[in-house]
């Protein structure tokens, strides 16, 4: 294989594992600092697809940076909903309950999906300025897959800058340490939860609507996505940012590479890499015993 | 060393060494157990053997009483009951119906024994769909390719699921909650995705379908009646399995891990001993599932398969033996009606869900515990089960 | 009289710190023995290490001649070693009754029975209501652990560890949050327990009426270092102990 064909499927790996990473560093977020596996999650992600969808066939093309912005924020506010009606019940329960309440509420939004916007696929198109392909040398890229890396690296360095240098991010990294010495010292700690999953949901509606020119949306996305996104955050470890980032990476080029060697194995590989990141490190690359 | 002998409390015994004694003993302990234990609690200020003490102030405890297990003779005469009715119900049902509860009676034992590791281990496993479609692969399988017969393939079921279970357990085991669940998963889904792409060997996407049956067992009446009774009887074992020392031993792992392991109990070994339990019943419900379907296809697989047995559980009740197979009766016989009339099922069953997890975290079971009803299906206590 | 629980050079180091430093200590078979110290000089690591729930990061320990360094705790336990908890930790939603029934049946080797209802015959039973009258707990026998009161609670994690009919029992801080009736309950039990059964006992303690009433010998334990050992006297008159103990009211009699 040459040089220029292996660079196309480095590239094609990384905007795989970028858009997992937008949407695992939202859910690793989520479970670090509140204790909750969200499996909603995956219906954040579809649901910020959706509206991007909806967006662009209603206003036309040029909407689609416009969506970008507008769908994240709807996902946000939906989640937030979720959070204060669902989740605030179940923050003293067992792990089983907590994980049913999030199971119930992916399958009520999944059926609200398909009454809202029907059983069939829709397509996004490319916007004009990112679709066509780059030449260097005898490699093509597709423009748009370099812009979707540079997303999920914009989103990555978002996310340092704001859980190092802000108050909403020292609160978030002492909740995921500590969330009842957290409320001991006067925050309020019903706010910061609300906040974080909204921007969980943020995330995952972003990750949809960055994603949605590169495949078909439909009723099926959510269920997809969700499995992927959590083998990427145990990968990595729950509660880590940059397990999230090295787990999507990780998983990003075993998918690459499955189609390329084995295509009829391919969809097993992420499987057998979380099996094996798992015996070796039972926590996940960057995790902590503490916090399963 | 010996323990020094106190006084005896023969009035505590459950009674002399001839079986007729010691049944009716049983009964007679079954009967009055309840009633005693519930009515009184330990008495204010009692005394306390040994050396003399100050009065014992009032803060002796005045605790929650449990009920003892059933004798094995309630359970062999609440089966007896269940194949009479099943006999009765085969002959008075319409073949519709019949074919339907089929079903419903192999979902009824995969949810009782998925609740053996859920319930009583407190493991929550994400992945038991893959030994229910393994078992009816394995019948599956064996017909498309070798032409088996019936019979051995379906007593074979256990073994496979035993044997594939032991495996991930051996894995999945050494993590913890979360990531057991997620590891659990990770494997039914790469069942699943075997059975998807090795087209050559398991027929693909399409699945296996027209698997060979036993003609006799293809007739409405016969088949349920079969299947109903297998079932229980299957049932019935998992129960004795629930009240005997080893579901004692489970349920105390699953109260404190560490206290089990301090007491001597090598917790890890039992807990891949009740995974392989649950993994070889599983598997012969997905055996029994064949003769309701005669197919075998990917999607008895994948992960939203084995979410089921788990909501059929909770909305059954986690903490009784038989609610998780009541769980399965409503969740099947509502699903088929619901399905038939309006679209939403998945909007009606996460609205159920999200109801039970709320606001009545026994389950259908821990409906009836407000009254006497509560001997015959539930133990009145907070949550987890303890037989009966 | 034989040496029942011997360690040599004992330590634990977490990163830079010293927990436990060089413990060499040994308890008489059939004695009560307790440990004393004030908080963070390392009696909860060292019991971890006793117990086979840390590993020790060197020396030996020695328990009836075998050489249990290292081992994980239910191999401990099988040995004879056993332990209550000093945060009760008991099996919430068992009943009494069960929890003892079933430390009977895991010591037996019947904890993987799958078809009979051993647990309910007359051996195990009488066995474990015996247990119960000895700790006292026998009108509570059927009720649900959880809902015990303290006092209750922490006899029970007495009654688990004698279920396993232990030649040694390590009792970690056995009268921590007790009301003066509950403590004197304990101090009757332990004191019975060693002689009924010859048990040996060790605890750590804070209370120390309790502790200079039943042990026949002290170890004093500072900064992860044996600072004195000896007769309950000798160390209430040694005078580095009173210093450490910020000051002497503690030790007066």
């Amino acid at each position: 294989m040459s040089v220029e064909s292996l660079a196309v499927e480095l590239l094609s790996a990384m905007t795989t594992a970028g858009s997992l990473f937008i949407i695992a560093a939202g859910l690793t977020l989520v479970f670090g600092a509140m204790r909750i596996a969200n499996i909603a999650h995956g219906s954040f992600y579809m649901y910020g697809a959706f509206l991007v969808s909806t967006i662009v066939s209603s206003f036309g093309g040029g909407a689609f940076w416009v969506s970008l912005v507008a769908a994240p924020l709807i996902v946000a506010t939906l989640g937030m909903v979720v959070e204060v009606t669902v989740l605030r019940r179940v923050y003293d329960k067992d792990h089983l309950t907590q994980l049913l309440a999030t199971y119930a509420v992916f399958l009520i939004l999944a059926d609200l999906a398909i009454r809202f916007w029907g059983a069939q696929s829709r397509a996004v198109p490319t916007p004009a300025i990112l679709s066509g392909s780059m030449r260097l040398g005898a490699a093509s890229f597709p423009v748009y897959d370099l812009f979707v890396v540079g997303a999920a690296a914009a989103i990555g360095l978002g996310l340092w800058i704001l859980l190092r240098f802000t108050l909403l991010g020292w609160r978030i990294l002492a909740a995921v340490e500590d969330s009842e010495m957290l409320a001991a010292k006067g925050t309020n700690v019903r706010l910061l939860y609300t906040m974080v999953f909204g921007l969980g949901a943020l995330l995952a509606g972003f990750g949809g609507a960055v994603v949605a020119p590169l495949q078909s949306i439909d009723t099926g996305l959510d269920a997809n996505i969700i499995v992927a996104a959590f083998i990427v955050v145990v990968i990595g470890g729950l509660g880590s940012v940059a397990g999230a980032a090295v787990g999507a990476m990780i998983v990003g080029l075993f998918q690459a590479l499955g189609i390329l060697w084995t295509p009829s194995w391919a969809p097993a590989y992420i499987y057998l890499a979380m099996i094996v990141v798992l015996e070796i490190r039972p926590s996940g690359l960057f995790g902590t015993a503490e916090m399963a | 060393m010996e323990p020094t002998r106190l006084p005896d409390n023969s009035s505590q015994r459950p009674g002399p060494e001839r079986r007729y004694g010691a049944a009716r003993a049983w009964l007679a302990r079954a009967a009055s157990v309840n009633w005693e234990m519930a009515r009184d609690a330990a008495p204010v200020g009692a005394p306390v053997r040994g050396p003399a003490i100050p009065e014992a102030p009032a803060h002796r405890s005045a605790g929650a009483p449990m009920a003892e297990a059933w004798p094995t003779t309630y359970a062999l005469a609440v089966f007896a009951v269940g194949a009479l009715a099943a006999f009765v119900a085969s002959r008075v049902l319409s073949p519709v119906w019949l074919l339907e509860l089929q079903h419903v009676a192999a979902l009824a034992l995969f949810a009782v024994a998925t609740n053996l590791l859920v319930g009583y281990g407190g493991l929550v496993s994400f992945g038991q769909a893959a030994y229910y479609g393994l078992g009816a692969y394995t019948i599956a399988l064996a017909w498309l390719h070798f032409k088996a017969p019936f019979w051995p393939s379906f007593i074979a079921t256990p073994l496979v699921g035993a044997v594939s279970a032991f495996a991930v357990g051996l894995v999945a085991l050494r993590t913890r909650k979360l990531y057991f669940a997620l590891l659990t998963l990770a494997f039914a889904q790469l069942f699943y995705t075997v059975a998807q792409q090795q087209y050559d060997i398991t027929n693909g996407a399409t699945g296996i379908f027209g698997v060979a049956v036993p003609a006799v067992l293809m007739d409405p009446q016969v088949g349920f009646f079969f299947v109903f009774v297998a079932a229980a009887l299957a049932m019935l074992l998992l129960w004795k399995i629930t009240v005997s020392p080893f579901g004692l031993t489970l349920r105390a792992i699953r109260e404190n891990r560490a206290r089990a392991q301090s007491v001597g109990v090598n917790v890890f070994r039992h807990e891949l001993l009740a995974f392989v339990l649950a993994g070889a019943f599983s598997a012969f419900a997905g055996g029994l599932f064949i003769i309701h379907d005669q197919s075998a296809y990917p999607e008895l697989l994948d992960w939203t398969k084995s979410g089921e047995p788990i909501f059929m559980l909770v909305l059954g009740g986690m903490n009784s033996f038989l609610g998780p197979a009541l769980g399965a009766l409503v969740y099947q016989i509502s699903h088929e009606i619901i399905v038939q009339h309006l679209k939403d099922w998945q909007l009606v069953l996460g609205l159920v869900v999200l109801a039970i997890v709320l606001f009545m975290p026994d389950g259908i079971v821990g409906l009836f515990s407000a009254k006497r009803w509560r001997r015959w299906f539930a133990r009145p206590q907070a949550s987890g089960p303890n037989p009966g | 009289m034989m040496r029942m629980l011997e360690t040599h050079g004992l330590s634990k180091v977490f990163g830079g710190f010293r927990a436990v430093d060089q413990v060499t200590l040994s308890v008489k078979q059939g004695t009560i023995h307790s440990v004393i110290g004030p908080n963070g000089a390392g009696k909860s690591t060292l019991f971890k290490m006793l117990t086979g729930t840390l590993e020790p990061s060197s020396g030996t320990i020695r328990f009836a001649g075998h050489d249990i360094t290292g081992h994980s705790p239910h191999v401990i336990t099988r040995r004879g070693l056993a332990q209550s908890f000093q945060i009760t930790s008991i099996f919430p939603r068992l009943s009494v009754l069960d929890s003892i029934k079933m430390a009977i049946v895991a010591r037996m080797g019947r904890s993987a029975n799958l078809l009979t209802r051993f647990q309910d015959r007359c051996a195990v039973r009488d066995e474990a209501l015996e247990i119960l009258e000895q700790v006292g707990l026998s009108e509570v026998a059927q009720v649900q652990a959880s809902t015990l009161s303290h006092g209750d609670q922490r006899a029970l994690e007495v009654a688990l560890a004698l279920a396993t009919r232990p030649r040694m029992l390590l009792l970690d801080e056995p009268t921590a949050g007790m009301s003066p009736w509950e403590t004197r309950r304990m101090v009757n039990l332990v004191r019975g327990m060693a002689k009924n059964r010859s048990l040996t006992v060790l605890f750590c303690e804070h209370d120390m009426d309790v502790v200079f009433e039943i042990s026949e010998s002290v170890t004093v334990l500072h900064q992860g270092r044996i600072l004195v050992e000896g007769s309950p006297d000798e160390v209430r008159r040694n005078q580095q102990v009173a210093e450490v103990y910020l000051g002497n009211e503690a030790l007066d009699s």
